[in-house]
């Protein structure tokens, strides 16, 4: 379908849609794209899920297939179906478990949250001196080849290599599908976590994250501020310069655990001067809200205009009202997709465009990443996305 | 004196709760009194989390301050108690593919608060582990985990499995998650699901008391 239509034309009124759909203005298109992750792979159908995380160049295949099939309006790069493993593994990473290592060939792989890389008594030193505290603490904890011996720099410059080698043929498959079916990247760039997750994610496990809040709250509080500059400039550094819509994806989901009072005190501060340093500097955040945000759309409404969100569950009635600074998505449910024939889900998803679409700030999208193929039937996704591209585009 | 344990357990008061346990047992306090005082304290907890005062850390802590407390009590009540062993009748455990815990363990932490003989087998379980355990243990309720959508497709095969071993009848099936629905909780062919935990402990007290709770 894509064929029939210039990819170049595409690919410039799909940036625009995006850009305007940022700014809140009226797009002459709702955009709508689906991270689809482990799904392409399953709807390709050709190797088990462990085989893209070693071949990287299998994932060519996946998303020819993909975007041949389902037209969108953007990639999603920070949604990779596949993971370099061998990086991890030259480094001994314990970050995640990986199909076919740790998991089932076919289940997707998994960010573990039980590993403690920081002691409860290390926030101060944290808290001084974050990159030191990493090269001297967390990492060689999380990355057992990378501890001190003979071999730790040889281990150092082969996962340098790997990630080198994943992400110049990565970006090389993403550059020509995305000339092949005119289909910017969108949410390029990804910051692991907000701020206060990432001391849970990475540093001290949610469980221990929650108690630390009741027994050190000024400790947790201050080592949410000091990672703020940190992320701000991993997440910036993918451009060499703003690019038309610079989206920076980061995925949120420790706030939605804490009670509005906590919420407050302790998430709140330190998401919003990372929130608002990425928007200041040109930026376009994307944050996927995990978990449902209706407690907090009052915080919400306080962000200055220009970021995205992905909610996976709000009042979606009072996002659209009360949340006029801001874009979002997420309002095609998984169940419609798993369990809906296409002449439901194209109906439900037509009077969602009719009315969301007048705010501007809209765009389609499921709650969340798509993880296996009996989350979304391909039958439903592709007439859906038949039904969008003919009356966009043709 | 001992009652002020639920309340200080309840309002989260670490180093006062703990003070007091440490008073009360060179009082010679007896020690499954308190632990008595520790599980209603706990749910004291769970009603705070059910009217949306407490959250999710507030569990968690709370368990964190229980299970210092049984630290304490233990060297004591092994010599003390005979430990009545507890019929496990509610199985639980996160299904296959999925390894993430933290709703399972609290919703654990809040039925034990109940006295329910609880047997928590772990995560990213195949079926046949579960089944192994349904045959052993014989369980009134089995409650299944999971956080993310794939879960669904785990928890369907094992229903299933459940089904094709006939143990499905004597058994209540709830599952947990966030992204779960009546649609799903139908797919999978359990008995009830629960989105968040609260209204999940409110379904397994009233299997428990009448067998007869809301189904899905």
């Amino acid at each position: 379908m894509a064929k029939v239509v210039n990819p170049n034309k595409l690919f410039r009124q799909r940036v625009r849609a995006f850009g305007a759909m940022r700014d809140l203005k009226q797009p002459k298109f709702t955009p709508f794209v689906i991270p689809t992750k482990e799904w392409a792979i399953e709807f390709y159908g050709k190797h088990d899920l462990a085989a893209y995380n070693y071949n990287y160049s299998l994932i060519e295949k996946v998303l020819d297939h993909l975007y041949d099939n389902i037209p969108m309006d953007g990639l999603t790069p920070s949604y990779p179906g596949a993971k370099p493993a061998p990086f991890f593994d030259a480094l001994g990473a314990k970050t995640y478990k990986f199909p076919g290592r740790d998991l089932d060939v076919n289940t997707a792989s998994q960010f573990p949250q039980n590993n403690i890389y920081m002691e409860a008594n290390e926030y101060p030193e944290f808290i001084d001196d974050p990159i030191k505290f990493f090269l001297d603490k967390s990492i060689p904890r999380k990355h057992s080849n990378l501890r001190e011996s003979p071999r730790k720099e040889l281990n150092l410059i082969k996962g340098a290599m790997e990630i080198t080698r994943y992400r110049s043929i990565y970006y090389s498959i993403l550059l020509k599908i995305a000339q092949k079916y005119g289909i910017p990247p969108i949410f390029q760039s990804s910051i692991p976590t907000g701020p206060l997750d990432f001391i849970g994610d990475f540093l001290r496990t949610l469980t221990q994250l929650f108690i630390d809040i009741k027994r050190q709250p000024e400790e947790v509080k201050a080592a949410a501020d000091a990672i703020v500059p940190i992320l701000v400039k991993y997440g910036e550094s993918a451009f060499a310069k703003p690019a038309t819509v610079p989206a920076i994806m980061v995925p949120l989901h420790v706030g939605m655990f804490l009670r509005p009072k906590d919420f407050e005190e302790f998430y709140w501060p330190s998401f919003k001067k990372m929130a608002v340093t990425l928007i200041n500097d040109g930026f376009t955040p994307v944050f996927h809200g995990e978990s449902d945000w209706t407690p907090y759309i009052e915080f919400l409404s306080e962000l200055p205009k220009g970021s995205i969100w992905l909610f996976e569950k709000i009042d979606w009635d009072r996002a659209d009202e009360e949340l006029t600074n801001l874009a979002f998505g997420g309002t095609i449910p998984l169940d419609l997709l798993r369990f809906g024939n296409p002449e439901k889900v194209i109906s439900e998803v037509q009077s969602q465009i009719d009315k969301y679409s007048p705010r501007g700030g809209f765009f389609l999208c499921t709650p969340m990443p798509l993880m296996s193929i009996a989350d979304a039937k391909p039958e439903n996704v592709m007439a859906l996305a038949k039904y969008l591209f003919e009356k966009n585009f043709m | 004196m001992v009652e002020n344990i639920s309340k200080l357990l309840s309002d989260l008061e670490e180093n006062r709760v703990l003070e007091l346990v440490k008073e009360l047992i060179q009082k010679g306090e007896n020690p499954n009194k308190i632990l008595e005082a520790v599980g209603n304290g706990m749910r004291l907890i769970g009603e705070r989390w059910k009217s949306k005062e407490y959250f999710t850390p507030e569990v968690i802590f709370g368990a964190e301050i229980s299970h210092e407390i049984t630290e304490i009590l233990n060297p004591i009540l092994e010599n003390n108690i005979n430990n009545e062993e507890k019929k496990p009748i509610i199985l639980i455990g996160t299904v296959k593919g999925d390894i993430h815990d933290i709703g399972k363990n609290i919703i654990i932490s809040l039925l034990r608060a109940e006295k329910f003989g609880i047997y928590d087998l772990g995560v990213d379980l195949p079926p046949e582990v579960f089944i192994e355990k349904i045959k052993e243990l014989k369980p009134n309720i089995l409650g299944l985990s999971g956080l993310l959508t794939l879960a669904v497709d785990s928890m369907k095969e094992l229903i299933d499995k459940i089904s094709e071993e006939g143990l499905r009848e004597n058994i209540k099936i709830i599952i947990g998650g966030p992204f779960l629905s009546e649609k799903t909780c139908n797919y999978v062919g359990a008995d009830a699901y629960t989105n968040n935990g609260d209204d999940g402990i409110e379904i397994i007290k009233n299997w428990m008391v009448n067998y007869n709770g809301k189904g899905c």
